[in-house]
């Protein structure tokens, strides 16, 4: 298989995905600034911003992915964008480039912002953190459903492997809290990255870089594109 | 001649289907009809050309470029339209047309705007408002409106009215005035592909039964109408592949017609009452039929 990349076309089914998942971003980004709007403004409004930050990190990659991926092939528009001159390669890096840059972008400011509210209010800067590998957590999780969805491509597989990843997130926080390396200078003054702190961020960063290699490798030993 | 097509001895295979060394050309500057019942093998065959799916073993040429590993440069000179293809519901035609103006740099702008007046279907509405035919013509103009060097079409005209019909066949006939130009289409419709192919091609069942060009393969076959006994002589006679009885009157039906045939027929004892031409359909019936009592394995 030719392995040159197309990379005019690369850039026009990127912007073909930004353009169909538009709306929806904006929607997700206006509800997490709605959240940031008033998480320092006292201990009720951080846990119930918090939790609408969780709702906006998963609603966010979960519905682009249904949007890009599931329902490219669930409503037949892949066999359209497959007839155009790309081969499976170019397809899978536009995809890639696309989905992570609609995920990336907004929840790089989500958690940009976080850190901003917390080095410049109250809340104590020793929740970063916790709330970088929270955060990054998340993004670990979209990872995962994105090469699900571009190697198996079926929607039930998919919602099973986001309803999944989402139950996790519960032990997760449960693991994290029972870490002492990460909990005991929550309440400090100042952000403690310690050793323990960075091996998780580290795991999770090669665990999502891991899966999306995967997912390339399969994407171009696809033989079907219906 | 080069060919616009070409499968060599290409073979699918599914849990319930076998495309069975396909061989198959199209020459440049032609339309080529693909008959066959469902489940015959035209999607698949189509969509090995695309590059949708992939042959298990055999070679398959678009273009002059083979597949899968030159899809790319292939596909930039095919125009293909499916049942299987939809738009995005959230996008106009307009943006759609934008979108594939921006990839081929062949696109006719004026074409466009004129195809969607013929059709009647407007740039400006979201796909989700489409009709199904509605939906077909702007998938044809999407395709039309590049100029491609082939047209694959897999039932182009299924779903559609008498009046659409018309006007996608009619634009169709349109694209041959350029003989660099080839259409491939499959369709379950046997006027269709009676009124504008050049060559028929007939699968049944994974199997190319008979590559030909029209008016040659049209007159191929009659039926001979005729009263008299038939014998196990008649039966035997090469190129019958059908004999109905009622009483003494006999209907044959044979696909290598010549006068020796009729002369045979009568030397055994047959009166010929009438030697019929046969429609498309009357002979994709006869086909089918035929090969459902012996059996197209064998």
């Amino acid at each position: 298989m030719s392995q040159t990349l197309n990379l005019n076309i690369i850039k026009k089914l990127i912007l073909k995905d930004w353009y169909l998942n538009q709306k929806i971003i904006a929607m997700y980004v206006a509800g997490a600034i709605l959240a940031l709007s008033f998480i320092s403004l006292g201990e009720a409004q951080f846990y119930m911003a918090s939790v609408l930050l969780i709702c906006v990190l998963i609603g966010l990659g979960n519905h682009q992915i249904a949007i890009t991926i599931i329902n490219e092939r669930k409503e037949q528009t892949l066999p359209f964008i497959m007839s155009l001159p790309i081969s499976p390669l170019d397809y899978a890096i536009a995809k890639l480039i696309a989905n992570m840059t609609l995920f990336l972008i907004p929840w790089s400011l989500i958690v940009l912002s976080l850190l901003a509210i917390l080095i410049t209010t109250e809340l104590p800067d020793g929740l970063i953190p916790y709330s970088v590998i929270f955060c990054t957590f998340f993004l670990v999780n979209y990872f995962i459903t994105w090469a699900v969805g571009m190697a198996i491509e079926a929607e039930g597989v998919v919602i099973f492997v986001m309803v999944f990843l989402n139950c996790l997130t519960s032990p997760f926080m449960y693991v994290l809290g029972k870490t002492p390396a990460v909990m005991d200078n929550i309440q400090g003054k100042e952000a403690l990255w310690n050793s323990t702190s960075i091996n998780i961020l580290t795991i999770e960063i090669v665990v999502a870089l891991l899966v999306i290699l995967i997912a390339l490798f399969l994407q171009t030993r696809k033989k079907t594109f219906l | 001649m080069q060919n616009a097509i070409e499968f060599k001895q290409v073979c699918k295979s599914y849990p319930d289907f076998f495309l069975d060394n396909l061989n198959l050309q199209l020459p440049q500057g032609q339309i080529m009809g693909l008959v066959g019942a469902n489940g015959a093998g035209k999607s698949t065959a189509l969509r090995l050309l695309m590059g949708l799916i992939q042959a298990d073993s055999g070679v398959v040429e678009v273009l002059g470029h083979k597949l899968p590993n030159n899809q790319v440069l292939a596909k930039q000179n095919i125009g293909y339209a499916s049942e299987d293809i939809r738009l995005y519901k959230s996008a106009t035609l307009g943006w759609h047309m934008d979108f594939i103006k921006s990839i081929y740099s062949g696109w006719d702008d004026a074409y466009a705007k004129d195809l969607a007046k013929k059709f009647d279907i407007k740039i400006g509405n979201k796909m989700k408002g489409f009709s199904h035919g509605q939906r077909v013509k702007a998938c044809l103009l999407l395709i039309l409106a590049r100029r491609p060097q082939l047209v694959i079409l897999d039932e182009p005209t299924t779903g559609l009215d008498p009046v659409a019909r018309h006007e996608v066949l009619a634009e169709l006939a349109e694209i041959l005035r350029d003989e660099n130009r080839s259409v491939l289409f499959s369709s379950h419709n046997t006027q269709d592909v009676e009124q504008i192919s050049d060559t028929i091609s007939f699968l049944h069942k994974g199997k190319l039964l008979d590559s030909q060009d029209k008016e040659t393969y049209l007159d191929r076959w009659r039926r001979i109408l005729c009263t008299g006994n038939i014998d196990s002589i008649t039966l035997a006679i090469e190129g019958i592949t059908d004999i109905k009885k009622s009483g003494s009157f006999c209907e044959v039906t044979t696909n290598q017609f010549n006068d020796t045939l009729v002369a045979k027929l009568s030397q055994q004892g047959l009166s010929i009452s009438s030697v019929e031409r046969m429609s498309l359909e009357q002979i994709f019936l006869a086909n089918v039929f035929s090969k459902a009592k012996t059996g197209v394995a064998s």
